[in-house]
């Protein structure tokens, strides 16, 4: 599944660890998801969608 | 890597570190207790001292394990199943060894095995966060 995690984050001029924080996860986390390496699960991707206030079919796609 | 799991990780380091310091000094102390020390309670506490900083090991592992993100827990599992196949080769191996002639291992060694494959992988995983 691709994702626009990383633009989203670049754009607002975060670091992963920036974003890690209010998702309750970890930089490792995040580096995963936007590497392709982790799906992230539908609680994470609900989660990540509210933050970057984006519906959650704009940022995460097949 | 600034979040709670992270915060999670680097206690689970801490204690981990400190505990398995514990275990092995109470590991070392028993096999000479084995070795060295008469029968008797002083022995038999001395042996089975090992247990508890053991048994705290697994205990904040799983505390850690809980108290972490999806991701990580993924990725402890992956290092937990791969300390696993690794002992599970080794004792498949070492008891056909045994029947060749190869001293006798104790229970003990498949224990430290698996921590010691189990353990760096999880600190490399911590070592990754930026």
């Amino acid at each position: 599944m691709k994702n626009l995690v990383p633009d989203l984050r670049v754009e607002r001029g975060w670091k992963q660890g920036d974003i890690a924080k209010p998702l309750r996860g970890s930089s490792q986390t995040v580096n995963a998801i936007e590497t392709g390496r982790y799906e992230a699960s539908l609680s994470l991707a609900f989660a990540i969608a509210k933050l970057f206030k984006r519906p959650i079919e704009e940022i995460f796609h097949p | 890597m600034r979040s709670e799991t992270r915060d999670v990780l680097v206690g689970w380091v801490r204690m981990f570190g400190l505990a398995f310091l514990v275990y092995l000094i109470a590991m070392v102390t028993a096999v000479w207790a084995y070795t060295s020390v008469a029968a008797g309670p002083l022995r038999t506490t001395l042996i089975v001292a090992p247990i508890l900083p053991g048994v705290a090991l697994i205990g904040l592992t799983l505390r850690a394990y809980r108290l972490c993100d999806d991701y990580i827990r993924l990725r402890t599992l992956q290092a937990a199943a791969i300390a696993v196949l690794v002992v599970a080769v080794f004792s498949l191996v070492y008891s056909f060894l045994e029947l060749l002639g190869m001293p006798r291992l104790g229970a003990a060694w498949f224990s430290n095995i698996l921590w010691l494959v189990f353990v760096p992988r999880m600190v490399r995983l911590i070592a990754t966060g930026k």
